[in-house]
């Protein structure tokens, strides 16, 4: 039987079931195979970020620290963050970004490293007292 | 599973005094009637509720989305699943045997496993959805976007646009 059969044109939820059951890089593949299934999948990106349960970590607890883990896509597959994102003290995390103070406030996307800088008014200044902003 | 009209009703009525179930009769979008137990029906979901409903079950069942191949192979999974045991460990092991060898007759022939998988979808049919959809997955780990196209049969047709957002998401990766 010749392969015309619209493996292309797979249904939303069929084929969202099947890569949300996959590892973050075989799901960036499935996003390259074609433009519908591009479209019919979101980019992934982690969408709960949790503390991970090993030596390591404890350590980092120990120091105030949190080590992070972004649990993407699905509860099996997670992936431990870079180094660098592993040390930042989070304030709260929303769509997979993370609010970092440290050293400047900034939001973070921990998958793809991306930063945007938030400007905030310094603490002592006019504007920060008249409003009444907290110091985070 | 028995098919035609006259030879068909037989066995029906053989069937239905033998074991005292109902059969039921589904028709694929070539008109081509199938007779199964109740018990092998019901695997669907969808038609049991239509039975549970007391809809038409002398009339029979069509089912416009499946074509007579389809509706075959998934009859041949559901008189398995439906009308054998599972409480012995050799016959789970029976069935986990059937189901091994029933996916890999469809992962050979992709186009099959697709029509199969939407038949089984339309028809919920959970543990042969969830017998190909895990197929697919497995047919998809550990491959590069080309070798999914490859295995799929799946054209080629990214933009340059979308080229250059893969390369830049693979950097990120």
């Amino acid at each position: 039987m010749a392969m015309d059969s619209g493996w292309a044109d797979l249904p939303q939820d069929i084929l969202t079931l099947i890569a949300d059951g996959l590892t973050i890089d075989s799901h960036a593949c499935v996003r390259a195979v074609c433009t519908n299934w591009r479209s019919l999948l979101r980019p992934a990106a982690p969408s709960l970020l949790v503390v991970v349960s090993d030596a390591d970590a404890e350590q980092q607890q120990r120091n105030s620290r949190r080590r992070l883990c972004a649990l993407c896509l699905n509860p099996k597959s997670s992936t431990v963050l870079k180094r660098r994102m592993a040390a930042m003290l989070s304030l709260g995390s929303s769509d997979g970004w993370l609010a970092i103070d440290d050293p400047i406030l900034r939001l973070v996307n921990p998958l793809t490293d991306e930063e945007i800088p938030c400007i905030i008014h310094p603490p002592n200044s006019e504007a920060a007292r008249g409003c009444g902003c907290p110091r985070w | 599973m028995a098919t035609g009209s006259g030879a068909a009703a037989a066995a029906a009525d053989a069937e239905e005094k033998e074991s005292g179930s109902r059969m039921i009769t589904l028709t694929s979008n070539e008109g081509k009637a199938f007779v199964v137990t109740e018990a092998s029906a019901r695997q669907s979901a969808t038609i049991r509720s239509m039975v549970d409903d007391g809809g038409c079950v002398d009339k029979g069942f069509p089912l416009p989305n499946v074509d007579s191949k389809t509706l075959a192979r998934v009859i041949q999974y559901c008189d398995e699943h439906g009308n054998k045991e599972a409480h012995t460990v050799d016959e789970r092991a029976a069935l986990a045997k059937f189901d091994k060898d029933f996916i890999a007759e469809l992962d050979a022939d992709k186009a099959f496993l697709y029509d199969v998988t939407m038949a089984a979808n339309y028809l919920h049919i959970q543990g042969l959805f969830a017998l190909t959809t895990q197929c697919i997955a497995d047919t998809i780990k550990g491959k590069t976007p080309e070798e999914i196209r490859t295995a799929f049969g799946i054209e080629y047709d990214l933009t340059a646009q979308d080229e250059e957002e893969i390369k830049e998401e693979d950097t990120h990766a």
